[in-house]
């Protein structure tokens, strides 16, 4: 690692430098997330909130499946697109088809909407994944990047975020 | 100060070049030399030293990236204080060598140096490559040696993506080297 190059060493000292500036606009930031909450609270425990933090969840939850005990038989390479839902009691995986699903689009949905704040404790959530067909694993729970694009595998991961409406709903679209 | 005026007081051999480098430069390189000799003392000394190293070496030296020169001779200086030492102690830098080594074959050898110059350049094509958060964590990593904690805070991800990030570059990093023959 000594004869790496002088920018790439910049560049990974500078990336610090600018975050360092950030703690100002965080405090002005919480700060008026806070008289936000303090007008707001009343009416956000109206709504069904835990529904709507794990909304995602919920609405694949209870599709029909086939599970499979091991990675190898995924199928990461087969060209369908599938949701990948860990079995955190038993082990294994839930697979979910999604025959009519394009896997552009949803790399498109992913690149072009954000995770939603993450309000529920990130272990109450199984983890998920969406094998693209092409050996590409995706968790709609993270932003998508080149970073979080997985090979032929179930990355651990801790979740970013929910994922976004536009997301969930294409899914539960093709989930009906 | 900018980088390039610091560079200009070395260059007039003007003393106050150590002391706008140590006020630009002076935790970052103490942290470097502290997580590979876990002392105060040894990274104190091996700070000074690379102050004196730079005042030698420019002119001729012109470095673009100050911070990168300095790192990178405060770096040399601390991994030779440490292998003359032979630490006891497993220090943060030790664990993020064991973790490259699956990766970088280590260069012992004549035929290994000759090497070198291969496996740095493919190492520099390989972190090219890279998306920018990944190529940050990576050489903070490896070759700033810090830990997944502090990368995680400072960088304000979750140690969780900075261990998956780290995971699949070192993977990626080996099938590369695999595929040109330097492991």
């Amino acid at each position: 690692m000594s004869g790496i190059s002088d920018e790439f060493i910049n560049e990974a000292l500078s990336y610090s430098k600018k975050k360092s500036l950030k703690p100002f606009f965080f405090a002005s930031a919480a700060a008026a997330v806070a008289l936000l909450f303090a007008i707001a609270a009343p009416w956000m425990f109206l709504k069904d909130h835990k529904t709507e933090t794990m909304s995602f969840y919920l609405s694949i939850k209870n599709t029909e499946g086939m599970t499979v005990s091991d990675v190898s038989e995924i199928g990461f390479f087969d060209g369908g697109v599938k949701l990948i839902i860990s079995d955190e009691e038993n082990g294994g995986y839930k697979l979910l088809s999604l025959p009519h699903a394009s896997s552009s689009t949803i790399i498109e949905i992913m690149s072009e909407n954000h995770v939603k704040p993450l309000e529920e404790n990130p272990d109450s959530i199984p983890r998920i994944w969406i094998s693209l067909g092409d050996g590409r694993t995706v968790s709609p729970y993270l932003e998508y990047s080149a970073g979080n694009t997985g090979a032929c595998e179930l990355f651990g991961y801790e979740p970013e975020g929910e994922p976004s409406t536009e997301l969930t709903e294409y899914i539960s679209g093709l989930l009906s | 100060m900018e980088d390039f005026q610091i560079v200009e007081l070395y260059w007039a051999r003007s003393e106050s070049a150590i002391k706008e480098s140590d006020r630009k430069y002076g935790k970052m390189l103490t942290k470097i030399s502290f997580s590979m000799l876990s002392s105060n003392e040894d990274a104190e000394e091996c700070v000074n030293d690379t102050y004196l190293s730079a005042w030698n070496r420019m002119p001729t030296d012109r470095p673009t990236y100050l911070g990168a020169f300095l790192s990178r001779i405060v770096r040399g200086i601390s991994i030779d204080r440490y292998r003359r030492r032979k630490a006891q102690k497993r220090s943060g830098s030790e664990i993020a060598i064991d973790e490259l080594e699956e990766c970088i074959p280590s260069q012992s050898s004549v035929e290994g140096e000759l090497e070198n110059g291969a496996l740095s350049e493919a190492i520099n094509r390989f972190l090219g490559t890279m998306d920018h958060d990944s190529r940050v964590v990576f050489v903070r990593r490896y070759y700033l040696t810090q830990s997944i904690s502090e990368i995680a805070r400072e960088l304000g991800f979750s140690e969780g993506k900075v261990k998956t990030l780290l995971f699949r570059r070192r993977k990626e990093l080996y099938n590369m080297l695999e595929k040109e023959g330097l492991v």
